[in-house]
């Protein structure tokens, strides 16, 4: 899909010189060097590959911004418009593209975004067995546990979830698992990633109606959802809980005792069994440490016990 | 042998004053087409949102008039390729437009797909005008000119034929 929003000429040094599976985020700002983000670090490009400093980096036009959006909409902004006014869009492949501009209010709401100066567009990638290190502390003979993923954005939470889900039915665990992709993050716009077979996804709905209407229609063991937010996202997950079904969701924190300061965290507080903290600054995916029910470090990243 | 000759050339004089003829009606079929097109692409930004292309797509298998098929493919084609929309890329193998025509076509088509639905629709609304009057110009011409080709074509084969008798 990159390829049909992408500039052909850049397509083809990220494809050739530098390689898409290594890039995480690209960033695109009117007459500003083209940023990458590989593997958590900071790199510029020319039509050589990689350069050093930042003046010697490939700029990115007003039009080359402009293009990728009009392009990511299939030459249709006004198709978009509601994801415009969300800040961002997702391609089929999962690749979300946050959008920056003007934005028009009319009476006090997002009516759209004009004149566009900035894009960022997030590779998902898949990072086979990230979960494996952890995973006989997600799920025991008792069964699931409610899971928090914790990390600052880009660190690999939705990676992770993911390749948790494929684990689970790799290994024939046939738990009913509900996806409620808010943003299409996780199953890709349309579905178009692979999560499993034993997934039921809703897509593009916001927690509160996808967690109601997924626990009524679809009997899920386990609910899967991407970045809570919001106190009606926190209501959400204590109403599936109170339901018996079991949870998979990640945060944006730094560090777990920053999730304790969060405002909204005494309604969560008791409800998660596992807190997985990822590692910030490194390449995605990479657990930092696991927590217990009351906070207590059980898993510290690279395969110590505690 | 001589009348068979001479009805020859009446066939051929009339035909190519159909032939000039058929360039008026093609303008005038060229223009009805696009203010079609036009006011589908309105009605589906409005009520179903769908993709241009696919808009596009659709009115092309709905259309019979070669020019706008042309011309859908022409635009099509510039999108997908590097989305940069140029006259002459737009109107390649388009021949019935006359320059300042084509400035007005082409400024409608690089609009399309660019705004939310309420600054398109406002931008097409603006557009309508332009359109409806190369098609009332069309048609002024077509009326005009088109029977006169034909007749022409026929009298000046008669003429030649008579001088010939």
């Amino acid at each position: 899909m990159l390829n049909k929003i992408l500039d052909a000429n850049i397509y083809k040094i990220l494809s050739q010189k530098i390689g898409f599976n290594k890039i995480n985020e690209i960033r695109f700002r009117e007459n500003k060097p083209i940023v990458l983000n590989v593997d958590g670090q900071v790199k510029f490009f020319d039509s050589n590959g990689f350069v050093l400093s930042y003046e010697k980096g490939l700029k990115a036009s007003k039009k080359m911004v402009e293009d990728i959006i009009y392009k990511a909409s299939e030459f249709s902004i006004y198709s978009i418009n509601e994801e415009l006014k969300q800040g961002f869009l997702v391609l089929d492949g999962g690749e979300r593209i946050g959008v920056c501009g003007t934005i028009i209010t009319e009476n006090q709401k997002i009516k759209t975004i004009t004149n566009f100066t900035s894009v960022n567009i997030r590779i998902p990638h898949e990072i086979k067995n990230c979960s494996i290190p952890i995973f006989k502390h997600l799920i025991d003979e008792n069964g699931l546990k409610n899971i928090l993923i914790i990390s600052p954005p880009g660190q690999g939470k939705t990676t992770f979830i993911r390749d948790f889900i494929y684990q689970l039915t790799e290994r024939n665990l046939f738990y009913n698992i509900l996806i409620i992709d808010e943003r299409g993050e996780i199953a890709g716009k349309n579905n178009k990633l692979e999560v499993g077979k034993f997934c039921d996804i809703i897509s593009f709905s916001d927690k509160h109606t996808g967690f109601l209407q997924g626990i009524r229609a679809m009997n899920p063991h386990l609910i899967v959802t991407d970045e809570l937010g919001g106190s009606e996202d926190f209501d959400a997950i204590n109403y599936a809980v109170n339901c018996g079904v079991k949870i998979l969701a990640t945060i944006h924190a730094d560090s777990i005792n920053q999730l304790k300061q969060k405002k909204e965290f005494v309604k969560i507080e008791n409800l998660f069994d596992r807190y997985v903290v990822l590692k910030k600054g490194v390449k995605p995916g990479v657990i930092e440490a696991v927590y217990n029910h009351s906070m207590q470090k059980i898993f510290i990243g690279g395969g110590q016990m505690v | 042998m001589k009348y068979i000759i001479l009805i020859i050339i009446v066939i051929i004089c009339g035909y190519l004053g159909y032939g000039l003829s058929l360039y008026y009606n093609n303008r005038l079929k060229f223009f009805r087409t696009l203010l079609f097109l036009f006011e589908k692409i309105n009605l589906e930004i409005n009520f179903s949102q769908a993709k241009l292309i696919s808009i596009l797509k659709s009115f092309h298998e709905e259309t019979n008039n070669k020019e706008i098929k042309k011309l859908i493919n022409n635009f099509i084609k510039c999108l997908e390729i590097n989305n940069e929309v140029t006259k002459e890329d737009l109107f390649k193998d388009i021949k019935i437009l006359n320059d300042e025509e084509k400035n007005m076509i082409l400024i409608f088509f690089l609009s399309l797909g660019k705004f939310d639905v309420f600054n398109q629709t406002k931008q097409l609304n603006s557009q309508k005008e332009e359109l409806n009057k190369l098609y009332s110009n069309a048609e002024q011409e077509a009326k005009k000119y088109a029977p006169l080709y034909l007749k022409l074509g026929i009298i000046f084969g008669l003429a030649i034929a008579l001088i010939l008798l």
